[in-house]
């Protein structure tokens, strides 16, 4: 004779299948969830291992391209040198004012002019101041006139300083002249003497 | 008590999620974490060891793409322009030159050489006082001097404009700072105040600075000082015996 289970609490036995589904899966993610962050922790030890390793390359190559360049220093020495003291030269050489262009200038002009110049001095600040004779008023008008025209070098400033004297001794004067031009770098075939 | 009981099942029943739980929480902070920092340091670090690595390659390169007999060469012609010291001999000789091209005569030279050993020992002491510094100053590898001195000469307006352009390409540079000029009878008495810099030798960089390079700008200086200007200053001068043996005898 054949034996049959009946199940008499069927809610509580689906209630209990269901239990033990969910702890299976409960268990089953732990572990998954477990293993990826034992993975994750591998991975960066690993990756740490990676960089470890590079480090140590960069740092052998690093160590020969030293004592290459330590075998060179004369030369990083002389080409060293050689830059430090062009751009000395070019600063300084952009920075001077062209006093012979200037004098070449008032060259021109005294040759012109009846006036006489007879003194002419300079200051680094860029200030010329000129003093001379003139036979007449008008004369010194002329100089000035030359000094401010548009030839280069050109002068910024024309100042008649002084001006004493009469129509029967001549005159007396002073000027001063402001210059802004820099630099005697600039290449100028034109210069005869 | 059957409600304990059922925790205490339920708790056994749960044992590996709260376990693996209990385990990440944890694995995070007390492993996790700080290997995460130790990753991101390592590789800042390995970051800032390619840079540098990459910066040593291009020294280097641009070191072995150089000719030692060129650079000579180049650092012989910068070295009339602007001698390491201040080469007093073939200065005078220079402006003596310069002074006969331009048909003036020269009345007098005045040097300065108190103002030039008074500024040569600030430069010492100041260089001195920065070596006890911790931090390497870059001015250190800049040690700049200047000699100024005047030249009173006898001439004429051309010769004055002469002697400023001569002076003005003259391969060994000189820096017109003033000049003055007053008339006496027929001729003119001019003082020339000028600077002749010289540059010692730079010191030698720390290992870990870039290789300038050497632009265009430099390059057209070189030409100009190569093409345009005059060395008046050629002269050789036998290497001879200076100074005393013994200072008592």
């Amino acid at each position: 004779m054949a034996e049959t289970d009946i199940n008499l609490l069927p809610e509580i036995t689906a209630v209990e299948v269901k239990e033990g589904v969910f702890r299976k899966k409960i268990n089953v993610a732990a572990v998954f969830v477990l293993l990826v962050v034992i993975a994750v922790l591998l991975g960066a030890f690993a990756y740490r291992g990676i960089i470890l390793l590079q480090a140590r390359n960069i740092e052998n190559e690093q160590k020969k391209r030293e004592e290459s360049i330590r075998n060179q220093v004369e030369k990083e020495l002389v080409f060293r040198e050689i830059l430090d003291k062009l751009n000395f030269l070019s600063q300084e050489l952009n920075n001077t004012p062209p006093y012979s262009k200037i004098a070449a200038k008032l060259n021109i002009i005294a040759k012109k002019s009846t006036v006489s110049i007879n003194s002419i001095s300079t200051s680094a600040a860029g200030e010329v101041v000129l003093g001379g004779e003139a036979p007449t008023s008008d004369t010194v008008d002329k100089l000035v006139e030359g000094l401010t025209d548009d030839t280069k070098p050109g002068f910024s400033s024309v100042d008649l300083v002084d001006l004493s004297g009469s129509v029967a001794d001549g005159y007396k004067f002073s000027i001063r002249i402001i210059f802004p031009d820099r630099g005697v770098l600039v290449e100028d075939e034109s210069e005869e003497f | 008590m059957n409600q304990k009981s059922f925790n205490a099942d339920k708790l056994k029943e749960y044992f590996l999620p709260v376990a693996v739980l209990v385990v990440v929480v944890l694995i995070i902070p007390f492993a996790f974490l700080p290997q995460v920092n130790r990753i991101r340091f390592q590789a800042e670090e390995l970051g800032k060891g390619k840079e540098r690595l990459k910066l040593l390659e291009d020294k280097d390169n641009a070191l072995l793409a150089m000719s030692l007999e060129e650079l000579l060469a180049t650092r012989s012609a910068v070295l009339t322009a602007l001698p390491q010291s201040q080469d007093l001999a073939r200065l005078i000789v220079g402006i003596g030159r310069i002074a006969a091209l331009s048909e003036v005569g020269i009345k007098s030279m005045d040097f300065k050489p108190g103002k030039v050993a008074t500024e040569s020992a600030k430069e010492a002491t100041s260089s001195v006082k920065q070596n006890t510094d911790s931090q390497p100053s870059k001015q250190d590898s800049k040690v700049k001097g200047e000699l100024e001195f005047n030249v009173s000469v006898v001439g004429n307006i051309n010769g004055l404009q002469r002697f400023l352009s001569l002076v003005e390409k003259a391969k060994r540079i000189f820096l017109v700072k003033d000049f003055s000029a007053t008339s006496e009878e027929t001729s003119l008495n001019i003082t020339f105040k000028l600077n002749a810099p010289y540059r010692e030798l730079p010191k030698l960089s720390d290992i870990n600075d870039p290789l300038p390079t050497f632009s265009t700008k430099e390059e057209e200086l070189f030409s100009k000082l190569d093409r345009l200007f005059i060395d008046y200053t050629n002269i050789i001068i036998p290497p001879g015996k200076v100074g005393k043996d013994n200072l008592f005898r």
